[in-house]
């Protein structure tokens, strides 16, 4: 009897697995009728991020919904030059230190047909303001006024010569009012882009799009929807791609790249972006004080080896700080190229030498030994820590490696614990010629500090006239270089793995993640 | 008694993730805005907006009184209730969870029988080496070769999500290996205890049937204890979800317990640990039931203790 009960409860639990997959099976066929019935192309694209909703005051979302989906719009955007362009903003000026006027194109409607104004534009501003926390500390944006219908007024937190570069950041991005329910909750993300969502499954993160006739622009591709899957792990993403359900990956595994690349169904596009690897020295520790010491080290490093056949080459060889392409990088500084014999003759000079013949060079008796800490999140971090450790032996510089999350990095750099940190950041988060130099060298938490840069990036930000701004930005970069206490030691790659059917798909580097554009095509 | 283990199990979670190194809200602005952003504008936000900057006892203490009331609080990653998120989310582990169970049962069992039964010949000796293999890989790498193998080169299956009923198969059979290994060596190391014992010869002698003998004497007695397998297994099947859902882009618990982690979300990395350990609790109370049920034994010690 029972063993009749537990067969039983056996069978019931079989039952009620095929009742779940079942259900599983007939939302499938949903789906597959909706695709069909468009009669048209999907191109498939992987997000390296999990989305839980399409609201854009959620970082991650706005970044799926403006750069990959094509959904939302901002009022400006930055091209690939770092040049601003209009977007849905036609002109702006600043009328104050504290105030910026923006026309807006007066032909665009939002995907339910509601019209796009100052009003709309005025609710979704001052909405994302209140709702997403970075938002006023990234674009300084206080309120916004309505000066007629498709004039706004935006006033700023603190005096600002940059904000048309803050209104291209994915967080400003533009929803219809209509887009939350009447309790101020929201339920779909209704722009102004050329793609509209259709759905949206919360649990799984998958986002559904088709293409929005009445979309303001010229857009010139057969494809007619977009499906977005979130995938966060990198070998999953590159897996996807290659059992042909995704048609384009971000950031896929370096040790994929080979097999990708020698496949003819695949495609690998490698591109250097405005994302920096940089070193910093722990400038209160007195060996770092010596910039012989500092800039023997630099010259320790072979940067092309490093991009080449550590990345495998994925990044680039910094020419400066900042990646070539920007306008306002300064590529006429010093590099420091490889040269071992310079770093050993300049470590001599400093007084470390090898006086007891134990293979490492000291100086009064103590070892110079340099612990370097890193973080996990970026693929190459740890690659070049380790690649570093080897040139540093090649000189007799004894050298610890410790990679840990990014928040305990942070903590062992507030506290001191360390003697240099390998670090990455964006350089262009908002196309501004101070950005990068405030956030890394201004603000540095190396105790690096030289007043002469401080006071040439206030003028930077100060300055109206765009010219002069590139000229003091570069002025500041030049002098920071030659001090030597943060380095950049690569330029980040961005990495693509595309079906072999993708065409158009180009890469912009003024892009928060990585813009899939609207005439991206599949043969 | 099970509130009670939930309530240490949380207790030390909510310690420990304290004490691991970095600032909370630099992790959590990290995740959500990048490097760039953690500054100290934006980091004082985040301190405020989820009371970070009372002292770690005071936090404790409200998230504690809240979690009995049924409130475990808001994601710092996701800025939504941990409940909601997570109920978003299970259904789809518990499909994952129970799909792999059901596999490691049709296949360990069957498997675990017919060894005994064959004892010391060939396909005990396969059987064996299987069950080696399968419990010496770890279970990522077993994931790759299935997917390479079944999914790239047979193209049996997808490789991610769960858009048709094949997306579960890889997944589940990936999560369901380590516990076949087990269970299949109960299973037939109980079987031939039971056979050795003196009544299968007292019912050999009685003239029963081989089939009656090993389906009334000897699966009834050799299934008892492997139920007390299984119910430790389903434990292992939550915990090693974490690590599969990850590999097959499965949108379960485990991909939340990941960003939840790295972004420091307390509140998050509570919700997901008091769902394993209930998980594990509960089942071992659905097995110290059936357990009782099946063999009255237990039940009648039981009652005569008291």
């Amino acid at each position: 009897m029972k063993l009749k009960k537990y067969v039983g409860f056996m069978l019931a639990a079989v039952l009620c697995v095929s009742a779940l997959a079942g259900c599983s099976s007939s939302s499938k066929k949903e789906t597959e009728t909706t695709t069909t019935e468009t009669d048209g192309k999907t191109l498939r694209i992987a997000f390296p991020d999990m989305v839980t909703t399409t609201d854009p005051a959620n970082v991650s979302a706005a970044t799926m919904l403006k750069e990959v989906a094509g959904v939302c719009e901002t009022l400006v955007y930055a091209d690939s030059d770092f040049k601003l362009q209009p977007m849905l903003a036609t002109e702006w000026e600043q009328t104050s230190d504290t105030t910026w006027e923006f026309k807006l194109r007066d032909d665009v409607t939002f995907h339910d047909g509601t019209k796009f104004n100052a009003d709309a534009v005025k609710w979704c501003l001052e909405r994302e303001r209140d709702e997403n926390s970075a938002f006023k500390g990234s674009t300084f944006i206080d309120s916004v006024d309505v000066v007629d219908e498709y004039t706004i007024r935006i006033n700023t937190t603190q005096p600002t010569t940059e904000l048309p570069g803050a209104v291209s950041y994915v967080g400003t991005a533009i929803v219809a009012p209509t887009s939350v329910d009447e309790n101020g909750e929201f339920v779909k993300a209704i722009g102004t882009g050329c793609f509209m969502q259709t759905d949206f499954d919360v649990t799984s993160g998958k986002f559904t799009c088709e293409k929005y006739d009445g979309y303001w622009g010229d857009v010139n591709t057969s494809v007619t929807s977009r499906v977005i899957t979130c995938m966060t792990d990198a070998s999953a993403r590159s897996l996807a791609l290659q059992n042909g359900e995704v048609d384009i990956v971000s950031d896929i595994p370096f040790s994929d790249l080979e097999t990708l690349s020698n496949s003819d169904e695949f495609k690998v596009s490698k591109f250097n972006t405005a994302r920096t690897y940089y070193y910093e020295y722990n400038m209160n520790k007195p060996v770092f004080q010596d910039e012989r010491v500092r800039k023997a080290l630099i010259y320790a490093i072979n940067k092309e080896e490093i991009v080449n056949d550590v990345l495998l080459g994925v990044g680039g060889v910094p020419k400066g700080m900042l990646m070539s392409d920007i306008p306002w990088a300064n590529t006429d500084v010093d590099t420091y190229d490889y040269d071992p014999d310079k770093a050993v003759e300049l470590l001599a000079e400093a007084g470390y030498k090898d006086t007891d013949g134990d293979g490492f060079l000291d100086k009064d008796g103590e070892k110079l030994s340099i612990k370097i800490i890193s973080f996990t999140k970026r693929p190459g971090c740890q690659l070049i820590a380790q690649a570093t450790q080897g040139y540093f032996a090649n000189i007799g510089v004894d050298t610890s490696i410790e990679i840990m999350d990014w928040s305990a990095m942070v903590e062992l750099v507030k506290n001191g614990e360390y003697d240099m940190s390998l670090n990455s950041a964006a350089s262009c988060y908002m196309p501004s010629p101070t950005y990068y130099l405030n956030n890394v060298y201004v603000n540095s938490d190396n105790g690096y500090h030289n007043d002469k840069v401080d006071e040439l990036v206030n003028k930077c930000l100060a300055s109206k006239d765009t010219e002069e701004k590139y000229e003091l930005s570069k002025e500041a970069q030049a002098i920071a270089q030659e001090d030597a206490g943060i380095y950049t030691v690569a330029l980040y790659g961005a990495v693509f793995g595309l079906s072999k059917g993708v065409t158009n798909f180009e890469y912009n580097a003024a892009a928060h993640d990585f813009i899939v554009p609207y005439n991206t095509d599949l043969a | 008694m099970v509130v009670g283990v939930l309530w240490m199990v949380a207790t030390l979670t909510y310690f420990t993730v304290h004490v691991t190194p970095g600032d909370t809200a630099t992790a959590v602005v990290f995740e959500l805005y990048g490097e760039d952003a953690v500054n100290t504008e934006n980091l004082e936000r985040v301190r405020e907006k989820y009371d970070l900057n009372e002292s770690i006892f005071k936090q404790y203490l409200k998230w504690v009184t809240n979690a009995f009331t049924g409130n475990f609080g808001t994601s710092y990653r996701y800025n939504k209730p941990v409940s909601y998120m997570i109920g978003l989310r299970l259904p789809n582990t518990l499909k994952l969870g129970i799909t792999a169970f059901i596999f490691s049962v049709l296949i360990a069992i069957p498997l675990g029988v017919i060894s005994a039964l064959q004892h010391n010949k060939l396909f005990d000796h396969i059987s064996r080496i299987f069950v080696l293999i399968t419990s010496s890989f770890p279970a990522f790498w077993v994931a790759i070769v299935l997917i390479i193998v079944c999914a790239l080169k047979l193209k049996l299956f997808p490789v991610s999500g769960m858009d048709s009923p094949k997306s579960i198969v890889l997944p589940a059979l990936t999560l369901s290996l380590g516990m076949i290994a087990t269970t299949t060596r109960m299973m037939r190391a109980s079987m031939l205890d039971v056979m050795g014992q003196d009544y299968i010869w007292v019912a050999k002698a009685k003239g029963l049937t081989r089939n009656k003998i090993i389906v009334r004497h000897i699966l009834r007695n050799a299934i008892p204890p492997i139920i007390a397998v299984l119910g430790l297994q389903i434990g292992h099947i939550l915990g090693g979800a974490v690590v599969i859902e990850n590999i097959f882009s499965w949108p379960g618990v485990g991909g939340l317990f990941i960003d939840a982690i790295n972004a420091k979300d307390t509140p998050m990395i509570e919700g997901c640990v008091l769902v394993i350990a209930f998980g594990y609790a509960a089942i071992n109370l659905v097995v110290d039931i059936i357990y009782a049920a099946i063999n009255p034994e237990i039940r009648y010690s039981g009652e005569a203790k008291k």
